[in-house]
């Protein structure tokens, strides 16, 4: 085989990857006609605000200290491909998801997918949202457009080539998806109580702990043998403590106890839970129904 | 003459030295780690009347109140240049590049258990003891480690 030749196979062979991988990232958004009909639980979409913690990373870093703070963008998210600012997602139709169908919501926080068809990279915990019913997703949506609608520009990501690089990045977290974006239902488990099984739904589907309870591999995808045994905080630095066997370990004396510490957190005392940014979602969780508070707890103590 | 002298330098000197291995065996990490841990042994105390765990007295909150907020006050000279690491301190580098920020957090931690000194009715004890819990997470969310594992 001439040089030339070789050569030329090489091309093809590395523009046919190219392209394989580039259909294989395409974003698939979801269809409207896929969606349930849905009468709004605001109630319950309110909820999931709280157990998917939506306000710690969408809520404006100049109003830190507002008791009411909206979701109009939040500061940036230091990521290893650049920083990403989370968006303004109150209903204001220019600057937040004002003009977003329930189709365009439910591809965002559900498949990573923005209206405009682009990849969210996944400090968007949409891995984890992933998993939510698709009615509570419903719900959310209806909740967040009932907060009053707030005019923030967002910013634009700051990554290496400018928008040429965003794309790219963006592109890149498509074939991310294909490994890492476990889409499992939660199944309820008929041996298990009520509680608990609330629980298990909370913790791992709007609660998205294990986001940063799970240690990850090197493509940045939860080791699933490793689950909720303490990962690497997204500082990069410190670490995440594990939630195995919490009381073996002393850590609570049992689930009342630890239901108690996400309800009052260092009001009652609890001062391991306000470290890192879990300060932070014990407030947003404290704003959970008592049963719901006490379901987390309970599926939490059960984990070894 | 000459040799008293000699002996009172020498003696001067070791008087100094160990002064000054005084000074050097308490690391204000120590000091610091001390102080934080009578604070969370105080607000404890704090926490059981607010479980229910013991009955609301005036007293025994006013006493817990002024331990936190001494050793809240003294704690400001315990985080100097050079103490950033050792110890298994759990203190974040923002103490230091966030100077301003880290004594308003504490500033404000130390004004929530200068309120709570004043509670004298178990009416006003939960408002004041939200305050105070407040403070503490918001300097801890911001400069202090997760603690492990």
């Amino acid at each position: 085989m001439s040089a030339k030749l070789l050569a030329a196979v090489i091309v093809v062979i590395a523009a046919g990857v190219a392209g394989g991988l580039y259909a294989l990232s395409e974003p698939h958004p979801v269809a409207a006609s896929s969606l349930p009909p849905r009468v709004p639980d605001l109630a319950n979409g309110q909820v999931m605000y709280n157990a998917g913690g939506c306000i710690s990373c969408h809520k404006p870093a100049s109003q830190e200290e507002s008791d009411q703070p909206l979701p109009s963008g939040g500061a940036g998210f230091m990521t290893p491909a650049g920083i990403f600012y989370p968006p303004n997602i109150t209903p204001d139709r220019e600057t937040g998801i004002g003009a977003w169908s329930d189709a365009d919501f439910v591809s965002a926080v559900q498949h990573g997918i923005s209206p405009q068809g682009t990849h969210y990279i996944p400090a968007f915990p949409y891995t984890s949202y992933g998993r939510m019913k698709v009615e509570d997703v419903l719900d959310l949506k209806a909740y967040l457009f009932s907060l009053p609608a707030v005019k923030a520009y967002g910013h634009q990501p700051e990554v290496r080539f400018g928008s040429i690089g965003t794309s790219l990045v963006r592109r890149a977290t498509g074939l991310w998806k294909l490994l890492a974006h476990n889409k499992e239902r939660i199944n309820f488990h008929a041996d298990e109580s009520e509680a608990w099984n609330r629980g298990h739904y909370l913790v791992n589907a709007p609660g998205h702990c294990g986001e940063c309870h799970t240690p990850r591999n090197s493509l940045m995808i939860p080791i699933a043998s490793e689950k909720f045994r303490g990962g690497l905080h997204p500082d990069g630095k410190t670490k995440v403590p594990s939630l195995i066997d919490l009381v073996g370990r002393k850590r609570y004396k049992d689930a009342d106890d630890l239901a108690t510490a996400l309800q009052f957190g260092e009001t009652f005392g609890y001062n391991h839970l306000s470290s890192g940014g879990m300060g932070d979602v014990q407030t947003n969780l404290s704003k959970l129904p008592t049963g719901d508070i006490k379901a987390i707890a309970t599926y939490l103590v059960s984990l070894k | 003459m000459f040799k008293r002298r000699v002996l009172t330098v020498a003696s001067s000197l070791v008087a100094m030295a160990l002064a000054t291995s005084v000074v050097l065996a308490a690391s204000p990490i120590e000091e610091r780690q001390a102080a934080m841990k009578a604070v969370g042994k105080a607000t404890g105390e704090l926490a059981k009347i607010a479980k229910g765990e013991t009955k609301f007295d005036a007293a025994t909150v006013k006493e817990n109140a002024q331990t936190i907020h001494d050793k809240l006050v003294a704690v400001k000279t315990l985080f100097p240049e050079g103490s950033e690491t050792g110890f298994k301190t759990h203190a974040l580098p923002a103490i230091w590049t966030d100077r301003a920020t880290f004594e308003a957090a504490l500033k404000r931690a130390q004004e929530a258990s200068l309120a709570m000194t004043q509670v004298t009715t178990e009416q006003d004890f939960m408002p004041a003891l939200n305050t105070l819990g407040g403070a503490c997470k918001n300097c801890h969310e911001k400069f202090r480690k997760p603690l492990e594992p």
